[in-house]
């Protein structure tokens, strides 16, 4: 695991994984979560929760991410990364709480159509926590009342370009708001650019 | 310009692309022209960090056949079209900058501020929406950046056009200035004088949208 700890290390000294929130890695079927409270920044391989089917893990150490982050591995088996951004926009976006829809195309490309926004108690809901994996379908990103953005991807570099064009398209929703409003990209045509974008990168990464 | 002094161009071009947070992965293309006929072009999906010289596709703009081991970006014809439409741009680059991103998304003219016109003319204006690489935003965008340094392309980026490299370097990077200040006054504007802060752009967000 130490490659994870470093990319883990490297999010968090780039400041896209907030630092109070926990990182998930799945490696061979097993999944390793970042315990609560830990410094990302300066993380160790003791630091992360090794989770398999007769673990018994402590609620001490538990992340309040943990249930959520769980159900979007067994959800999603593409998804490998997951960590909770709270960029500067991102932040701001999930304070309003309001669905963020792309006006810009690379969020379309990347993202997905939309991303809706959580509740802030869904980690302890079971029930919050089936919606809100249900919410992540066909997208790489989702945000959580005034908690940021859970970002995910099949690797690491997947779930940061993920977390850096969310907070893009954030900052677009909001400064165009000065601006007299943007204009959003039909739900239609974002759903086509995301196909494709998808055939095309997963056709480049089989070369 | 030989095709190989023209492929280092766009390699150099390429990096520079990524240093100076212009563009990331490997979105947004650049090209220079070699003569009347001909441009070096950066490939379709391939990263900027490892590009070398010979990955370089070259594009004949008169009939679109290429020659190379990578097949040219998919915004090849826009490239095609700015350089029919004067003679005198021997350098594009297509870029996803953030201000200018922001201002694509309002697809507004944008007015230059007075200390950016000499690089940037009066006014950036912006071309229609179009699927990236459709006829629609080619059109649109060619006509827009014609007989100006750059333009809007709604919801997608900006697009830059030169006589030389560094001269479109040069353009992008006043282009993404101007538009911070045009995005900072307004806010000023309609959050009565704020200060630019993230605290003051949050605090100004989260009250208007929640009315």
């Amino acid at each position: 695991m130490t490659d994870a700890v470093k990319e883990i290390r490297a999010l968090a000294e780039k400041g896209l994984a907030a630092p109070d929130g926990a990182v998930a890695v799945r490696k061979d079927g097993i999944c390793y979560i970042s315990v609560a409270g830990a410094d990302l920044k300066n993380l160790n391989e003791t630091d992360l929760i090794v989770v398999q089917d007769d673990s018994d893990v402590s609620p001490d150490v538990m992340p309040k991410e943990y249930f959520l982050y769980l159900a979007l591995f067994e959800r999603f088996p593409h998804i490998n990364v997951l960590f909770r951004t709270a960029t500067e926009s991102v932040l701001t976006a999930s304070i309003v709480g309001r669905k963020i829809r792309p006006m810009l195309d690379d969020m379309a490309q990347i993202v997905g159509v939309s991303v809706r926004c959580a509740d802030e108690d869904v980690f302890g809901d079971a029930r919050k926590i089936v919606n809100a994996t249900s919410a992540m379908k066909d997208r790489t990103a989702l945000m959580i009342r005034n908690q940021g953005a859970v970002c995910a991807g099949p690797t690491f570099d997947d779930a940061e370009v993920s977390a850096v064009v969310f907070e893009k398209a954030c900052k677009t929703v909001i400064e165009t708001s000065f601006l007299g409003g943007g204009h959003y990209i039909n739900p239609i045509e974002c759903w086509l650019m995301h196909k494709v974008y998808q055939l095309k990168y997963s056709k480049q990464a089989k070369k | 310009m030989t095709p190989e002094e023209a492929r280092k161009i766009v390699v150099d071009a390429g990096k520079r692309l990524l240093r100076e947070g212009l563009v990331a992965r490997t979105w947004g293309n650049i090209s220079q022209r070699i003569d009347g006929k001909h441009i070096a072009i950066t490939p379709s999906g391939r990263p900027y960090e490892t590009l070398k010289p010979e990955d370089i596709p070259i594009l004949n703009i008169e009939d679109m056949t290429w020659e190379g081991p990578y097949k040219p970006s998919g915004e090849k014809k826009l490239h095609a079209a700015v350089y029919a439409g004067d003679e005198n741009i021997r350098a594009v680059i297509h870029t996803h900058q953030m201000n200018a991103s922001t201002c694509a998304a309002a697809r507004k003219a944008v007015p230059v501020a007075e200390e950016f016109r000499p690089i940037l003319g009066d006014e950036i204006l912006c071309a229609p929406y179009g699927l990236p690489g459709s006829k629609k935003l080619t059109k649109g965008t060619a006509a827009a950046v014609l007989g100006r340094p750059a333009a809007f392309m709604a919801n997608h980026g900006a697009v830059c056009a030169a006589a030389d490299m560094e001269c479109a370097f040069g353009i992008a990077a006043a282009l993404e200035k101007a538009c911070g200040k045009y995005i900072r006054d307004s806010f000023s504007r309609v959050s009565g004088g704020e200060e630019w802060s993230s605290d003051a752009v949050r605090s100004h967000y989260v009250k208007d949208q929640s009315v």
